[in-house]
């Protein structure tokens, strides 16, 4: 057991003044079996009535908004929260995290894949999925700017590079085409300075977590915001508005995970 | 009726002038079409109207039962009726609309049925279309024009009106109604294939037509916005605005034509959205073969209508049966609709009904196959000389504290000879529909 400090700061800005901006936001930590929530704050600037609510999937989402004119738009999360020492969810199965979606639909280099893994029947849920992403890490070379956020699994796979997403989307791909149930999740690391993604996989009745990207399972130090069938489901921010803009600049300014002395 | 066809092209030249017109896109280029009328109406008899619009009203309960299960416990499916497989991996199955429940538990408001009448008199459906049917306004219109340049012929036939189609529309749209707030048909714009039909309901129910801009969601709360920023609280939306284009912050996000943060309101029931979000898994046409078991499990009665006989692929047994008799079946792919991915075998050559048995051994869910109802031909004037062509009839149910057919329809039917194609985007017409008093 230990308690965590995060903090998450973004800002967009803005070529030239917006106006009648719609933002949902999905970035504070879920209250579950593995980590509890001591204390939370969200922020958005400017600041605007914020409302509440819950997705259809069990995440909690901000939603808000700013009917004049602003050039940025700057959202900040802050909290504090307890992690347990096993990531593990007791929770019954949605079986919808069996069936692709969108950005995990497996075309045939995939399931190519999914043959080089070579898992056996008697595996355990756990060692297939390791497997997976054993096979996953050495097909997928690390690296920033080559995939976007709307790279799919299969494209990514083609490019043979990709971030924490595309790791992500391939190894929940993966699983499902070997009919293990896997959901996409969005959540913070210690040291990264970005927001992180991984997944997690049912097993016998719990969601365990394993980190493709690192190909690591997962034990505890992770904070977990959102999950869902893909990134589509777990965005952190989404919004439009209106307004004629060059560009769209997305600063991280912070991610910080700090033990709690 | 013979002062009806003298009377075919005075009515054309009315609907021209009305503007009665749909929109296709060819090769990306949007045209404006007329929708051609013939002036022999479809006369369909009382007896057999009230046994189809009894088996219509049995369906859209069921459906509605089945939409309120899937987006809730999913017992069908536990019980084994129907295979997650066909929920879960249909396009239709919107996860966002998981535990919602709409204004007054109607799911379905206005459903759109295509039947047809097999060469032994019996009605069979197609197709149901949950989401957003069009083309109930041409017979209205149509009628309204008959009557007019042939005023004598309703005198001497015992016709039923089926000019209160809006007034049940607004029965509907008052029913489920929150809060006593306004009454809108959004539109996605001009350049929809049905914009005379939103604008044109909108006008006949006495409804604010809207815009995609016109509209705002504010505290959870959907809004149509006035002169001077005005602001007026909306109680029911009928969107002609597809469900995947509705709020960009939930489906599509590069959709302009939606309301963002309209599917908040919606959840926390403060509007009622017509028809609701999420409809598609009861419509697509892998769901249509579980339609009458969905009757039995829900109902606990026997279906009156059936469907034309259907294989899923998906059950290797059907499977089977498809891939050896591909050229007397036609196949359909079930993501697409409006006549599109629509074929038969016997037109097929060697290379075609290779390629199309591969698609449907690797992807069986993608395909449904059905004998060809050897469907009526109804009499069409082409020029002076009368002919036969293949015709449809979607007929429109509206639920809101009752469940209510329209006693009319749209009759569309093929342009070409021994075409089976009835769609008006695939260049049909239409007929009126009347039933006997």
């Amino acid at each position: 057991m230990k308690q965590v400090r995060y903090n998450y700061k973004t800002r967009v800005t803005f070529s030239d003044a917006i106006h009648s901006h719609f933002f949902l936001l999905r970035c504070t930590p879920q209250q579950n079996g593995y980590q509890q929530v001591i204390m939370e704050k969200c922020h958005v600037y400017p600041q605007e009535n914020i409302r509440t609510a819950t997705d259809s999937l069990g995440n909690k989402m901000y939603s808000g908004f700013i009917g004049d004119r602003h050039n940025y738009f700057e959202f900040e999360a802050s909290g504090e929260v307890k992690l347990s020492d096993s990531y593990v969810l007791d929770e019954k199965l949605n079986r919808l995290y069996l069936y692709p979606s969108v950005y995990t639909r497996p075309d045939t280099a995939i399931l190519e894949l999914l043959n080089a893994a070579s898992l056996n029947a008697d595996d355990s849920v756990t060692d297939k999925v390791v497997k997976l992403s054993d096979a996953l890490y050495r097909s997928l070379e690390y690296s920033p700017q080559t995939t976007d956020i709307n790279t799919t699994a299969a494209q990514a796979l083609k490019i043979g590079k990709g971030v924490c997403q595309d790791y992500t989307h391939l190894l929940i791909s993966l699983c499902r085409s070997a009919g293990i149930a896997a959901r996409y999740v969005a959540g913070l690391i210690e040291g990264e300075g970005y927001t992180h993604a991984w997944v997690e996989y049912y097993d016998k009745g719990y969601w365990r977590a394993i980190d493709p990207t690192h190909n690591r399972l997962i034990e505890t130090g992770y904070i977990k915001l959102s999950h869902g069938r893909d990134y589509d489901d777990c965005s952190i921010e989404r919004g439009v508005f209106s307004g004629i803009v060059q560009q769209q600049l997305e600063v991280q300014l912070t991610v910080g995970v700090n033990e709690c002395q | 009726m013979h002062t009806l066809i003298q009377q075919k092209e005075a009515v054309n030249k009315w609907l021209e002038r009305i503007g009665v017109r749909f929109g296709v896109y060819k090769g990306g280029v949007f045209h404006e079409q007329l929708f051609p009328f013939d002036p022999i109406p479809r006369v369909i008899s009382r007896k057999d109207w009230a046994f189809i619009e009894k088996g219509l009203v049995q369906r859209v309960r069921a459906l509605n039962l089945f939409l309120a299960d899937i987006y809730g416990d999913k017992q069908i499916v536990s019980d084994g009726v129907i295979p997650e497989e066909f929920i879960y991996s249909s396009k239709g199955y919107l996860p966002q609309c998981e535990g919602i429940m709409p204004s007054k538990k109607v799911y379905v408001h206005i459903a759109g049925i295509d039947l047809v009448q097999a060469r032994d008199g019996s009605w069979i459906v197609l197709e149901d279309n949950l989401r957003i049917p069009s083309g109930a306004s041409y017979p209205i219109i149509a009628r309204t024009i008959t009557r007019k340049v042939s005023p004598h012929t309703f005198e001497y036939n015992k016709i039923t009106d089926n000019r209160n189609y809006p007034s049940l529309l607004r029965k509907t749209m008052d029913y489920v109604n929150v809060d006593n707030g306004l009454s809108v048909v959004l539109t996605p714009g001009r350049f929809n294939s049905a914009f005379f039909e939103h604008s044109f309901l909108a006008e006949k129910t006495e409804t604010i037509l809207a815009f995609p801009g016109d509209l705002v969601v504010e505290n959870d709360k959907l809004y149509y916005k006035g002169i001077f920023n005005s602001r007026e609280r909306v109680g029911v939306i009928y969107r002609r605005v597809a469900d995947e284009f509705l709020d960009p912050l939930v489906f599509d996000k590069t959709s302009l034509l939606g309301i963002p943060n309209l599917m908040q309101a919606y959840a926390k029931g403060n509007v009622a959205v017509m028809n609701a979000p999420g409809n598609g898994i009861a419509d697509d046409k892998g769901l249509c073969y579980f339609v009458p078991k969905m009757i039995e499990y829900y109902l606990q009665e026997t279906p009156m209508l059936q469907n034309a006989p259907t294989y899923l692929p998906y059950f290797s047994d059907d499977r089977k049966y498809v891939l050896e008799n591909i050229r007397n079946l036609v196949i359909k792919d079930v993501s697409e609709a409006g006549g599109y991915g629509v074929m038969f075998g016997r037109d097929m050559n060697a290379e075609e009904l290779d390629n199309i048995k591969r698609l449907i051994t690797n992807e069986p869910r993608r395909w449904i196959a059905q004998e060809v109802i050897d469907f009526i031909d109804l009499e069409v004037l082409e020029g002076a000389e009368s002919v036969y062509r293949k015709a449809d009839l979607r007929a429109f149910i509206l639920s809101g504290e009752t469940v209510e057919v329209w006693q009319s329809g749209l009759t569309r039917f093929a342009r070409q000879q021994d075409s089976f194609v009835v769609n008006s985007s695939q260049g049909g017409g239409f007929k009126d529909t009347w039933i006997e008093k």
